[in-house]
């Protein structure tokens, strides 16, 4: 049996059972040409044969039922609807439920994604804050140095160039001196 | 406080955009076969599948957010050298292809 034959019975497109193929066996090639594989086609039997089984024993249950009168009947088969209809609804309200936890993950991870970067923003920028003052601080430290390094140079030259002052007077009197002793050197010589 | 930084907005793509956008970037039929495989298997990729017909759905629309899965598969199509290979790898290890 082809595929296309094989979605035929199956009653389904044959698109879609190429793609469920394709799906099931990625190593083969599929298209509606393609052989279906044994193993499928007895699967397949398998399941229309449980198919059929399972209707033949729902009714064999439901023959005791029948037997007993028409209103209690009624009220089964409307137990039965209920309880159906409510397997749906809790089933929809679990489904609802989990999109409803995901959404909820996903924001609470956007908000604590948020608040990482908010607080990581905020500690480098403390980070950056204390770094400047410090280098600020420093900064002002070396200028003050230089400040005081220039006032010593001040007074240092100030005190020099008066000891300077100083020695020259005292060489002008040493050459007074001296030209005194050689003017009276002069006048002994005369003599 | 103002955060800085920069977001990535999701922006629609042609096929062909998103063939060239791929590193190295693909024709536009390699593309098709990469998205083929990627609805088979993944199912953040269902919408590329046609519901009723099977085979690819050509309305469903691609956004940059697709890219990074599709240059995974890129990628290992050029370390495996087949498609097939990719598919068998796709349908034993989605997760591989998804990803952070």
């Amino acid at each position: 049996m082809i595929v296309k034959e094989f979605a035929q019975a199956l009653n389904k497109v044959p698109g879609k059972v190429v793609d469920e193929l394709r799906r099931q066996y990625p190593e083969q090639k599929w298209t509606v040409d393609s052989q279906v594989p044994d193993e499928i086609l007895a699967r397949f039997r398998d399941i229309t044969n449980s198919e059929r089984l399972q209707p033949q024993q729902s009714s064999i249950a439901d023959i005791p039922e029948a037997t007993i009168t028409k209103a209690d009947e009624a009220i089964q088969q409307a137990s039965y609807k209920l309880t159906a209809a409510d397997k749906e609804t809790i089933s929809g309200a679990i489904a609802v439920q989990n999109e409803q936890s995901k959404i909820l993950g996903a924001s609470t991870g956007v908000t604590g994604a948020l608040l990482f970067m908010e607080s990581l923003i905020g500690a480098k920028g403390t980070v950056l804050d204390a770094f400047a003052e410090q280098s600020m601080l420093e900064v002002d430290n070396q200028i003050t140095e230089i400040d005081q390094s220039l006032i010593n140079l001040a007074e240092e030259a100030s005190t020099r160039l008066g000891k300077s002052i100083q020695k020259k007077e005292q060489l002008k009197a040493r050459l007074n001196l001296l030209r005194e002793r050689v003017s009276s050197m002069g006048t002994q010589i005369r003599f | 406080m103002l955060i800085q930084g920069s977001c990535v907005v999701e922006e629609l793509l042609t096929r062909e955009e998103a063939a060239k956008k791929l590193e190295p970037s693909v024709g536009i039929r390699q593309f098709q076969k990469y998205l083929d495989l990627a609805s088979l298997y993944l199912p953040e990729f269902e919408d590329f599948r046609d519901e009723d017909n099977g085979g690819l759905n050509g309305r469903a629309k691609l956004t940059n957010w697709h890219l990074p899965v599709l240059q995974r598969i890129r990628s290992y199509v050029l370390t495996k050298g087949s498609l097939k290979k990719v598919a068998i790898e796709l349908k034993n290890h989605p997760e591989k292809f998804l990803g952070a």
